[in-house]
């Protein structure tokens, strides 16, 4: 950080002393103790350590929504089956958490390179379809799907009449 | 569970106990209307115990004895007599402060003033059997019944005191036929039987009456064979004279020591009447009314008491006249003449004109139809000619044309007149939600009147004197186009009988303006006896619905006859069903096998019916909207409807095999004959009002074993699934048959009339209309009589109450309020704009119109809506938002710079 924040400044920095052509940290010896190739090496250990702590975390996001099924899944059963605030709240919060995941995979997954990740793309996009499908399961057993026939009853068109008939008793 | 299941049954009657639709003391009289009327007038005296006369009594064909102010032709007092012929006032007589009333078998006294009952006299007589006419002669101790039967006359003296029978007779008159005209005067009765040239005189105070037989060429009448059309009347105000009219001519006779003579020639008048000593004849010559006076005596003709008026508009012939004449202050003499007209109107007359009428013809109302009015700037060009068909550009030039008129007559009604209410009371348009109908009625009277559903007032009417109604007292009224299609003419046509011929007369006209349509005041004589008449679904190229009409020979015609195209396209889809009167086959028509120019009703199918002659064809309204086609079921699956336009029960009364009274109710298809259900009720009798309407039958019937008036519902469904959702044919149908749910409950009240609610597009709740016998009209949600009630108590079900025979009638239901209705003959209602909203007209004796809203008003906004609260938070939140944001952003953007 210090060096780069060195670097940083000598990059703006006036050198008012040198002539043109003179310029330059070529010439200019390095302060004792300074060796250049250190931070090189540094920098070449941690990316050496770094792609198993990058999958793990990988692994880690990309399973995060299959990891909440149970949870959801023991709340769900507490809420019960009723049409009542909490349940309503909850089972909204099922249903658009997965969904504004599914919508930023891409945003999650940019910081995340690496073989595994259309893998673990996958999981973490079927994690979060399992999430959905459980909500939607938990609104279809509330009743809040319209699945059965008389959620459409309203919408229906009434029947062309065919034939027409017309008659009584003779008036005569 | 059971507990649980038993508390929420209590719950729901507490819901059902809250679903009551009363209406607030000061809204009364706002949407609704309610006019009196008495009925024919057949008798009218005026009130004797005053000078001037302040009441007219009147006794009407309708069986009401009532008392009509002098003054502005009100009613005092009404008394709605027996129904039938124990209600019929035979005589109706005024001595002094009381007037006295012989109907049936009761003489009555009445106080003119209080209206109350003063005395009622049983009389011991029992009416016989073929009786053609009846007369009272009423002295001050006895009274005479006289019985005209063919080939007999029953005479029985009763004592007036008491009502016993003093000495009871029967004369073998062997010339008496139904032609022979009698009345009774001044204790004789005259016969006339002019096929004989006879006049026949039976004095009723001796002991051993006999006739006595006068030519009547002795008073200047001929003798006739080719039966011309006789009358005899009594001149009112004189017991001794009498008219006769043969044909044109018409004499007045005086009665005197048992010989008729000749007094004066009254041919050409209308109607006469005696007061002390003075004859008032009535000529007539269009609206042009002569009242002139003649001194009996002299035979000198009083000038100056003779009286010349016009009638209002569309008045009929006179046919009665009653005079009272009264000295006023200053010393002259002052006449009112009380006239009844044939288009049952009554009309006081003096001689400054005519101080008031009474349009009564509205009293007997047979069928109504609402009419849209048109909107508003439609008017001023009515008068325009029809656009020639120049094709599309022509149209579209016509259409522009059209519009910015109605655009320019807009603006100008906005900027125009500051007062737009009082002006749109005064000129017939239509309001935003349609809820301000023209109510256009046709009456047995032949008249036709139009009234604004607003205030009840008569905007025009029609008098057709030719029309009559047809078997069974009925008239069809069609609207064969509607006020939509600007600027061609709504049309309505009436269709009835014509009083001379007895063939079928149509009337047609303009609903909104009130005017005829054709040449001959609009009529149109068939020159066939007319069987049915059918509005045809279909509109022609001038979107005029054509009329189907049946002749006895059931050859079907069409009207106009432009309409044969029409019919001919559609041939294929049109069916016919007819039932003769008193038979129990039904027979079903197609008009499948017609050629151009040759209409014809092939038979296909006959059904015969048990159980006894057919009494009613039931179908379903044929503008009847069905918006759901199925009902939720508590598991959220659907039960299907049965909804077959063509359906109708056909119900049939008779006797089984122990002569208890039967009525079979058969639900038919029409189309194709096919018997879907039957019902039977065993020990039950009539009257049976019946209410089919989309899967639903609901009915009234008299129990004769429980004596108890019964309400029965029927239900039909198709199943959990349905054939064919987007088309309904008769002939594709499913195998199985629909599945019938039904129901009976107990009405703690007798029924007159029955109808249910119709709204624009069905969508809201159906309630069922009961004209009760106490004169109230009910209404009874259709939940409340559904035959899915359970009765057991199972799961509750579709939110239905648990089934509990007896209905409740809480004071709230009844739309009447506190009217009491006599002689409720039928309910109409009408849908509006407005899908909450039905109006609904009550007719019989007494005309009641009012709104209805089934479901309550669940599409407009509550009268406590606060628009401008609501309004102005909306506005002062946007407000906020927009500032804040500003805000917010300047913030931020202060934030970035530090």
């Amino acid at each position: 950080m210090t060096n780069r924040a060195i670097a940083h400044r000598r990059k703006w920095a006036l050198d008012l002393a040198g002539r043109r052509g003179e310029r330059g940290n070529e010439n200019l010896p390095a302060p004792p103790g300074y060796r250049s190739s250190v931070s090189q090496v540094h920098a070449e250990a941690s990316r050496q350590g770094d792609p198993n702590l990058v999958i793990k975390k990988a692994w880690d996001t990309a399973l995060s929504p299959l990891k909440s099924v149970p949870m959801n899944l023991f709340l769900m059963f507490m809420a019960g089956n009723s049409i009542s605030i909490f349940p309503i709240m909850m089972v909204g919060m099922m249903l658009l958490r997965p969904i504004k995941a599914l919508w930023a995979t891409g945003a999650t997954f940019r910081t995340i390179e690496g073989t595994h990740s259309g893998l673990q793309k996958l999981i973490y996009l079927l994690g979060n379809l399992v999430n959905v499908g459980l909500a939607l399961y938990k609104c279809h057993s509330m009743g809040l799907l319209p699945t059965h026939a008389s959620d459409w009853l309203a919408f229906q068109e009434p029947a062309i009449q065919m034939e027409f008939s017309h008659g009584g008793m003779v008036l005569g | 569970m059971a507990a649980r299941a038993a508390a929420l049954g209590l719950l729901l009657c507490f819901a059902a106990v809250g679903l009551t639709y009363g209406i607030y003391e000061d809204q009364i009289g706002k949407f609704d209307w309610v006019q009196q009327y008495v009925g024919v007038v057949t008798h009218a005296v005026f009130d004797e115990s005053s000078v001037p006369a302040r009441r007219i009594i009147v006794a009407t064909a309708q069986n009401v004895l009532a008392a009509l102010s002098t003054k502005n032709g009100e009613i005092v007092w009404r008394h709605i007599l027996e129904s039938s012929e124990a209600g019929k006032v035979d005589l109706l007589v005024s001595e002094g402060p009381q007037i006295t009333t012989i109907a049936g078998n009761l003489l009555r006294s009445w106080d003119v003033i209080t209206a109350v009952l003063v005395e009622e006299i049983q009389l011991d007589h029992a009416p016989a059997a073929g009786v053609l006419q009846r007369a009272v002669s009423l002295s001050d101790s006895e009274l005479v019944v006289v019985e005209v039967m063919v080939g007999s006359v029953a005479l029985t003296t009763l004592d007036r005191s008491s009502g016993a029978t003093l000495d009871q007779e029967t004369l073998a008159v062997p010339w008496l036929t139904p032609n022979t005209r009698c009345a009774c005067g001044d204790k004789t009765l005259v016969c006339v039987e002019v096929s004989v040239g006879l006049m026949f005189l039976l004095p009723l105070t001796t002991a051993n009456p006999v006739f006595k037989s006068q030519p009547l060429t002795s008073i200047g009448l001929q003798q006739s064979e080719n039966a011309p059309e006789v009358t005899l009347q009594r001149v009112s105000g004189s017991p001794s004279h009498m008219i006769i009219q043969v044909a044109e001519s018409r004499k007045l006779i005086h009665l005197h020591e048992d010989e008729l003579h000749l007094v004066r020639d009254l041919s050409g008048s209308r109607a006469s009447a005696v007061t002390e000593g003075v004859l008032y004849s009535v000529m007539q010559t269009g609206r042009l009314v002569t009242i002139g006076a003649v001194q009996l005596e002299s035979g000198e003709e009083l000038g100056e008491q003779g009286v010349v008026v016009e009638l209002p508009l569309q008045s009929g012939s006179v046919l009665s006249l009653d005079v009272h004449r009264f000295e006023r202050r200053d010393g002259g003499m002052a006449l009112r003449a009380f006239v009844t007209c044939s288009d049952h109107a009554v009309h006081l007359i003096s001689s400054a004109g005519v101080v008031w009428s009474r349009e009564e013809s509205l009293a007997s109302v047979i069928t109504a139809e609402a009419v849209d009015l048109p909107v508003d700037g439609a008017n001023i060009n009515y008068h325009d000619k029809l656009p020639p068909l120049t094709g599309l550009l022509g149209s579209l030039v016509h259409r522009v044309q059209t519009q910015c008129s109605q655009i320019s007559h807009w603006f100008k009604s906005v900027v125009g007149t500051t007062d737009s209410f009082q002006e749109s009371l005064n000129t017939l348009k239509r309001d935003d939600l349609n809820l301000r109908k023209l109510l256009v009625v046709a009456s047995g009277s032949g008249k036709i009147l139009g009234i604004d559903s607003w205030n009840g007032d008569v905007v025009w009417s029609i008098y057709a004197p030719l029309l009559a109604p047809l078997q069974g007292n009925k008239l069809l009224l069609y609207s064969q186009r509607t006020s939509a299609h600007f600027p061609l003419h709504p049309q309505c046509v009436v269709v009835g009988r014509h009083k001379i011929t007895g063939e079928g007369l149509l009337v047609l006209f303009n609903p909104i303006s009130g005017t005829t349509i054709g040449e001959r005041g609009g009529m149109v004589a068939l020159g066939y006896p007319l069987a049915q008449a059918f509005l045809m679904h279909y509109p022609d190229d001038q979107y005029l619905k054509p009329l189907l009409l049946v002749d006895q020979e059931l050859l079907p015609h069409m009207f106009p006859a432009s309409g044969e195209k029409v019919v001919l396209e559609h041939k294929d889809s049109i069916f016919v069903h007819l039932v003769q009167p008193g038979s129990s086959i039904l027979t079903g028509y197609t008009l499948r096998f017609s050629k151009l120019g040759m209409l014809t009703l092939s038979e296909v199918w006959t059904v015969t019916l048990g159980g006894g002659p057919i009494t009613g064809v039931h179908g379903k309204l044929v503008s009847e909207k069905v918006h759901s086609p199925g009902r939720v079921l508590a598991d959220r699956s659907v039960l299907y409807k049965y909804v077959n336009p063509n359906l109708a029960v056909v119900s049939t009364q008779g006797y089984d095999h122990i002569n208890k009274n039967t009525v079979n109710l058969y639900l038919i298809d029409t189309v194709t004959g096919a018997v879907i259900e039957s019902v039977s009720h065993k020990k039950v009798s009539g009257p049976l009002h019946i209410v089919h309407s989309e899967n639903w039958v609901v009915y009234t019937l008299f129990n004769d074993k429980y004596r108890r008036f019964e309400v029965t519902s029927l239900e039909l469904f198709e199943g959990m699934s349905q054939a064919n959702a987007t088309a309904y044919s008769s002939f594709g149908g499913r195998a199985t048959p629909p599945i019938l749910e039904r129901q009976a409950y107990i009405m703690p009240v007798g029924v007159q009339a029955a109808t249910h609610t119709t709204t624009e597009k069905g969508i809201t709740t159906k309630f069922i209309l009961f004209a009760l016998q106490s004169g109230n009209v009910l209404q009874m949600s259709k939940w409340f009589l559904d035959p899915r009630r359970p009765i057991t108590g199972g799961p509750q079900e579709e939110g239905l109450m648990p089934y509990i025979p007896e209905l409740r009638i809480s004071p709230h239901d009844m739309i009447t309020y506190n009217y009491t209705l006599p002689r409720i003959t039928a309910i109409y209602t009408a849908p509006t704009g407005l899908e909450s909203a039905c109006i609904v007209l009550v007719y019989g004796l007494d005309l009641f119109y009012t709104r209805m809203f089934p479901s309550k008003m669940f599409d407009v906004l509550k009268d406590d809506f606060d628009h401008y609260l609501i309004g102005g938070a909306l506005l002062a939140l946007a407000l906020a938002a927009l500032i804040t944001r500003k805000l917010a952003q300047k913030k931020a953007l202060k934030q970035a710079w530090k």
